[in-house]
């Protein structure tokens, strides 16, 4: 008997096999230039193969008109064939097809969640007639042997449809509306301006770029109001101090000034000493959110490298499966066990240590589960490899956040001395930590200062050496950065742990925002604007959440997938109707910011190699060339540069290179058939 | 017919001599003067408003366009 498994991604079918495979290793072959895993058992050859993430894509119907829209007529295609440059994805296909005929059961091995789901079903589907009905399905969160071969053990009987319906329909609405949002302003560019810039917006897209626009335009028209604040020295024991007054600010100057008269140069008295001691609990276990949020915080990754980072750490079977909205630790694994195996680890030998001694392990867990995987959590395995800078810190700040949540609640003790002066009140505050807890687990990640005050006692005097009322303004929100833009779509509810950071990418990547502290860019602030006057609805939050909501229950069983696309196209034909007959108002709207917006914009998704910073192409002011810059060069820091070539319009594309991994770029010149090439290769060779 | 912003030559709005995000500035400005002439107990004049709006970093890029036009008008 025969079973073929198919994996999302290549590492996890060398885990898989390596699993299933009791006696000595599995066997490596090449079928049609795809490796494949032969794993022998009693009675039954497994053969593993790894897809290479979706081979199978939403298309037009028919020919493919580029520049009609609306379009309303789709199929699934495989991905070969309705891209460029996907030779790696047809021999894969073609292979899984052929092993197909042979096997006798099929199992889907990939990430168990919606993109995992669809992946395997539409391979299957497509394999052999009847192979999605068959198949069963495994389910794990990490890639180590044991929980791989529990899964094998224990496969669910058939595919989770409910999760391959939730990701069709998303895929499909998706798509719907990108593809014809796009065009919509795209076409109405070109006609208007006769030149060619590609345009984009989609369902998840435009509400996104909204907060950024909205929050532009709060910066932009800000005006600020004055207040004032008490700033007061003291003297209490020959120590200099400062004092808070129990009024925070002042809207009035006179109020402040006169404050300031009556204490300035006066003596108090201690009236009053309040000491209090607090618990402070320890951390949730990390969902995908929280741990971008640490990445961002400690080590300034951005969510889509933090995210790289950790599917790169699940790959290695080194942590649980990042992309999950728990915050919990599934009660299944044993904790003793596992922090005995980080304690081999001399980076955690001490820590580990001391949670072993603890008699009840019980994690300190949140309110937010999801019903595929549970929070994020280290496996215990030691790392096979060197891991990079940035791997160690993303697996450093997991591990010890791990063991934080085991840890006792710390205690910070308060102190607040009210100091009594001509009828007002100041106060000196101090705090200091008395048990560390867990903090003690998550260092060098958890702070707290402490602040400490001289002993004082009721009647103490207290000299104000100096009391002034110092003008502020009022100041305006502060700029988005990716961390916190991220963390507004997930408060909208607006798109999936999986695509959040993406989108933000494709953002930048289109020029619409940029920089660390995100800026919306003309072009940005242009797109929202003709949006919002002509289909406002694409624009609205609450109308993408609705959607968000109605993919949801699909993914619960309680939702038909066609009723949800129906109702998609429903709300977006009007849509596109307004789009049409505003064409040449919107193009006329829209070429004059794209002529303005010059191609250093561009921006890739890859990080440089040498500093990690972000990648741009760049047109040298001099010999007016364009090329890749790493944008550390403005800093001083990294001279990073790329060749590209200079003739033909140049388009960044969503893919990256099978050998090197870099961002793919196409040059398309009239006449000539379009350059598909990876300028990292191009400059190696 | 259209009229054209003040400040920056894009078409007003309705009942404004101003485009949308000048106007928004502008509405800003002038609810603000008012919280400054509390603050500074009625001392304080408009154009020594606008001109330290116009000193200030938190002030916005609109809402300095609009306070520079301001000024320039008073002065005309």
């Amino acid at each position: 008997m025969t079973t073929l498994i198919i994996t999302e991604k290549p590492d996890a079918a060398l885990h898989v096999a390596e699993a299933l495979q009791y006696e000595g290793e599995p066997r490596k072959f090449s079928f049609k230039g795809v490796p494949v895993y032969e794993v022998k058992r009693t009675v039954e050859r497994i053969l593993v193969c790894s897809a290479l993430g979706h081979l199978y894509k939403v298309d037009q119907a028919g020919i493919s008109q580029r520049r009609q829209y609306p379009v309303w007529e789709y199929v699934w295609k495989p991905i070969h064939l309705a891209e460029h440059g996907r030779e790696r994805q047809r021999r894969c296909l073609n292979a899984i097809a052929e092993m197909a005929k042979e096997a006798d059961a099929f199992v889907n091995a990939c990430d168990f969640d919606v993109e995992g789901s669809l992946i395997g079903y539409m391979i299957l589907k497509h394999a052999r007639a009847g192979a999605d009905v068959t198949a069963k399905r495994m389910k794990f969160s990490t890639l180590t042997p044991e929980e791989l071969r529990r899964a094998y053990d224990h496969m669910l009987p058939q595919l989770d449809f409910p999760l391959v319906n939730a990701g069709l329909c998303r895929h499909e609405v998706d798509w719907l509306y990108g593809i014809n949002l796009s065009r919509a302003l795209t076409e109405s560019a070109r006609k208007s301006s006769g030149g060619y810039a590609t345009l984009s917006t989609g369902r998840v897209q435009g509400a996104t770029l909204r907060f950024v626009v909205e929050r532009e335009q709060e910066i932009e028209t800000f005006v600020p109001v004055p207040r004032w604040e008490i700033q007061a020295t003291v003297d209490v024991d020959g120590e200099t101090l400062h004092a808070e007054l129990e009024v925070e600010k002042f809207d009035i100057k006179a109020e402040a000034e006169k404050v300031a008269a009556v204490s300035d140069g006066k003596e108090g008295s201690v009236e009053d000493i309040k000491s209090q001691t607090s618990h402070v609990a320890p951390p949730f276990p990390f969902d995908l959110s929280s741990l971008q949020a640490e990445a961002y915080r400690h080590f300034r990754m951005v969510p889509r490298q933090s995210l790289g980072v950790a599917e790169r750490l699940y790959l290695d079977a080194l942590i649980s499966y990042p992309r999950t909205s728990s915050q919990k630790l599934p009660p299944s694994i044993d904790y003793r066990e596992l922090l005995q195996r980080l304690s081999k680890n001399p980076n955690y030998e001490r820590q580990a240590a001391a949670l072993l001694d603890i008699r009840d392990l019980h994690p300190n867990e949140g309110k937010n589960a999801d019903p595929a995987h549970p929070a994020v959590y280290p496996t215990g395995a030691l790392p096979k490899r060197s891991l990079e800078p940035r791997e160690f810190k993303v697996y450093d700040l997991i591990v010890k956040r791990f063991m934080a949540t085991f840890g006792h609640p710390a205690a910070r003790e308060t102190i607040k001395a009210t100091i009594s002066v001509n009828g007002l009140r100041f106060y000196l505050r101090g705090s200091r930590i008395t048990a560390a807890g867990w903090i003690d687990f998550y260092k060098p990640y958890a702070r707290f200062e402490d602040v400490t005050i001289p002993p004082v006692s009721k009647g103490t005097r207290v000299k104000f050496l100096s009391v002034k009322a110092v003008e502020k303004f009022s100041q305006p929100s502060p700029r988005y950065n990716q961390s916190s833009l991220l963390r507004e779509m997930e408060t909208n509810e607006i798109g999936t742990k999986a695509t959040r950071a993406e989108i933000i990418e494709t953002l930048f990547r289109r020029a619409y925002i940029k920089g660390n502290r995100i800026e919306a860019t003309p072009l940005g602030i242009q797109i929202v604007s003709v949006l919002e006057k002509y289909c406002a609805r694409v624009l609205d939050v609450g109308f993408t959440r609705e959607l968000e909501t109605m993919m949801d229950t699909i993914e619960l069983g309680k939702e038909k997938k066609q009723r949800v696309v129906d109702e998609a196209i429903r709300h977006l034909k009007p849509v596109m109707d307004e789009l049409k007959a505003h064409e040449q108002e919107i193009g006329e709207e829209l070429s004059s910011t794209i002529k303005q917006t010059p191609t250093t914009e561009l921006a890739l998704s890859v990080a440089c190699p040498k500093c990690g910073r972000r990648l741009h192409v760049v047109r040298s002011r001099k010999s007016g060339k364009r090329f890749i810059g790493c944008i550390g060069k403005w800093e001083g820091v990294c001279s990073f540069t790329l060749p590209l070539p200079q003739l033909g319009t140049l388009t960044l594309l969503d893919q990256t290179c099978s050998k090197c991994g870099f961002q793919l770029v196409k040059v398309a010149s009239k006449g000539r058939r379009p350059l598909v090439t990876c300028p990292m290769c191009y400059i190696k060779n | 017919m259209q009229s054209i912003c003040r400040v920056c030559s894009d078409i007003t709005v309705e009942g404004s001599q101003f485009c949308k995000v000048h106007d928004r500035a502008y509405v800003q400005l002038e609810a603000a003067f008012g919280k400054w002439q509390v603050a500074y107990s009625s001392e304080v004049t408009k154009r020594a408003f606008l001109e330290r709006l116009l000193q200030l970093p938190e002030t916005g890029q609109r809402a300095r366009e609009v306070a520079g036009f301001l000024l320039e008008k008073a002065s005309q």
